[in-house]
């Protein structure tokens, strides 16, 4: 099926832009169809993801961007970042939920998404990295 | 909604924390880390985070929870979490940090554990 709602925009690399884009995300996801609790946990998803690339992709440099693509496709939800980094694997990023790691006071952003998502790929490209996370509408 | 922290100490010692609002990475977040640090080095170290109005958070919260309890802990005190709502306790479990965290029904059951000294 071919998509009914796309928007595409770039944030500049701040914690307050990250703020302003995840509102809007989450009123994209209502206007797909989610309710209240899917919207609120789609947009702390989008948040750490967000958070993640501007702090780790473009380490808060102004000069560099994230960039953000959402869109319906069917019953499913996509949302698409950017950003200018050297990218990761997502195999090699330590398990928050390891004891060893348990009482690290940072590294959980990344869990949080892959719990609440349905689908996440991760693509390195010359330019620097593209996530894409997929949340399908449940039928009652 | 800002993220606020209202504090009041009770005759048995313990400090209660009624923290408000969205906790997200920012400096309101870290002034919060910062005030439980300044408790935990003055030994007044039996404190209760109410979280009853506490209606989001994001990792960077999480991160700074921890890093209280263990500061708390390292005191030779206990810190304990009360009131967390149903949304927040599941960001809880998705993180596995449930393991970690003291965590209460009620403000009351916290504030008596503590008195206690469980």
């Amino acid at each position: 099926m071919d998509s009914v709602l796309s928007v595409s925009s770039t944030i500049e690399s701040r914690v307050e832009s990250v703020d302003a884009a995840e509102d809007s995300i989450r009123r994209f996801a209502q206007d797909v169809g989610f309710g209240e609790s899917d919207q609120y946990f789609i947009g702390l998803a989008a948040r750490e993801i967000l958070i993640n690339a501007v702090k780790h992709g473009n380490h808060f440099d102004h000069t560099k961007k994230v960039g953000i693509q959402l869109s319906q496709n069917g019953d499913s939800m996509v949302l698409e970042v950017n950003d200018e980094g050297k990218g990761f694997q997502l195999d090699s990023v330590p398990d928050p939920r390891a004891p060893e790691n348990i009482e690290r006071r940072s590294g959980r952003g990344l869990a949080l998404a892959l719990a609440i998502m349905d689908e996440f790929y991760v693509e390195k490209h010359p330019t620097g990295t593209h996530i894409r996370m997929i949340k399908h509408l449940k039928q009652s | 909604m800002p993220f606020t922290t209202n504090r009041s100490a009770l005759d048995s010692g313990v400090v209660v924390l009624a923290l408000s609002g969205t906790m997200t990475m920012g400096t309101q977040l870290q002034q919060f880390e910062w005030a439980v640090e300044e408790l935990a080095k003055n030994k007044q170290n039996k404190v209760v985070l109410d979280m009853s109005l506490v209606t989001y958070l994001d990792s960077s919260a999480i991160g700074v929870l921890v890093a209280s309890t263990v500061a708390v802990r390292d005191s030779g005190g206990q810190l304990r979490l009360a009131g967390v709502t149903d949304r927040v306790s599941m960001i809880f479990r998705m993180t596995g940090i449930d393991s970690v965290l003291k965590i209460d029904t009620t403000k009351d059951e916290a504030v008596s554990t503590l008195t206690l000294g469980a």
